[in-house]
């Protein structure tokens, strides 16, 4: 399965862009995270400029998300909340609302901080937005603070305990698809249609 | 197996939906305001009485929603309320069947979003009555609320006045009108 992983942080030495790779390097077997880096290009969203064709980094955007099998977001905290460019990608990615790749997409989101509190209020208002999106998200976050300190020189995490639960939020993702790729294999046709309850119907 | 008290007149057979002048629905406060309505169309349904009790089928496709709004449709569909595409179907399946006509008490299990939990409905019964060209027709009016949250509907905005904009009791309303077959 391929995952799409998107980092919220445009810095070059990001420790979210790190985390990611952290988690991509360790990802199970049979799980392929690939690292989007086209977050810089996507421009401030103006529904005027939502047009067919869309803008080609929003385009790009969309069919990432839709060629992926889930999206794993890794999210910094400004202000207390998700950053901007992270927020307006997403904003981007879930229009048209009829027609996003959001829509029914598993999603888990994690995230890094400098600060003590690991991202978490970022990572919730993230999975807010994904799941108002149409997302199927994963109720789970990763809580990583002090990320200046959090890795080795190789870019690994030094706690085995974060590792630990970084595993097990990309571990829960991956069920998440694996379960809506046997549903969506294995659907038979829709009970009303198949096993009509009333004769006259 | 349901049990019927003896009050229950339900002429005997197995009565098929008439999906044209048939209804379900729903009911929830809106903003604190309004009645927000809306409902699920064709509604397929059974009802079959014998001598060892009545029992009541019902079952609507959750993507036959009446809201349209290109917004609101597509969040509904989502994992944040129905989840379509785990749960396709809102089914009912009724476990006891009792009181008068006048006073119809149907208890059920209502599976939706994924969760299946006992409901009670109180309605009337009208009929039977035979209709020009043959037949025979039955109906069930009936309305029970239900606590959206427990069906793991849990979305919810606060409104700058205090309150939230969407109530978590939800009146559902089924309008069952019933051809007797054979």
């Amino acid at each position: 399965m391929r995952i799409l992983g998107i980092a919220g942080s445009l810095r070059r030495d990001s420790h979210n862009a790190r985390l990611l790779r952290h988690v991509a390097g360790r990802a199970p077997a049979g799980v392929e995270i690939d690292i989007w880096e086209g977050l810089k290009s996507i421009p401030p969203y103006d529904e005027d400029d939502d047009v067919q064709p869309a803008p080609p980094p929003v385009a790009e955007l969309r069919q990432a998300i839709a060629a992926a099998d889930g999206v794993l977001i890794a999210t910094p905290e400004y202000n207390s909340s998700i950053p901007g460019v992270l927020k307006n990608a997403i904003d981007w990615a879930s229009r048209p609302r009829a027609s996003t790749p959001l829509q029914n997409k598993p999603a888990a989101v994690i995230g890094a901080t400098t600060g003590r509190f690991g991202a978490v209020w970022a990572q919730a208002e993230t999975r807010k937005v994904l799941a108002s999106a149409g997302a199927r998200v994963v109720d789970l976050d990763l809580p990583l603070a002090l990320a200046h300190e959090a890795f080795d020189a190789d870019g690994a995490l030094t706690s085995a305990e974060l590792d630990a639960r970084a595993h097990e939020v990309v571990e829960a993702l991956a069920e998440t698809i694996r379960k809506r790729e046997r549903r969506l294999h294995a659907a038979p046709e829709p009970a009303g249609r198949a096993q009509q309850l009333s004769a006259a119907a | 197996m349901t049990t019927a008290t003896t009050e229950i007149v339900v002429p005997q057979g197995t009565w098929s939906v008439d999906p044209l002048h048939s209804s379900a629905g729903f009911e929830v406060e809106h903003a604190g305001v309004s009645t927000f309505r809306g409902g699920f169309a064709p509604v397929d349904a059974r009802l079959v009485s014998t001598d060892a009790g009545v029992t009541l089928e019902g079952r609507v496709a959750v993507d036959s929603i009446s809201i349209d709004d290109e917004n609101i449709r597509p969040h509904l569909l989502s994992p944040e309320f129905f989840d379509v595409e785990v749960n396709p179907e809102i089914t009912f399946r009724s476990t006891e069947v009792s009181g008068t006509a006048d006073d119809l008490r149907v208890k059920g299990e209502l599976a939706m979003a994924g969760a299946s939990l006992q409901v009670e409905a109180t309605g009337t019964l009208r009929g039977p009555s035979e209709v020009p060209g043959g037949g025979t027709k039955i109906a069930l009016s009936l309305v029970a609320t239900v606590d959206r949250t427990a069906y793991g509907m849990n979305w919810q905005m606060e409104m700058p006045g205090g309150g939230q904009i969407l109530a978590n009791d939800v009146k559902l309303r089924v309008e069952l009108e019933f051809n007797l077959e054979g």
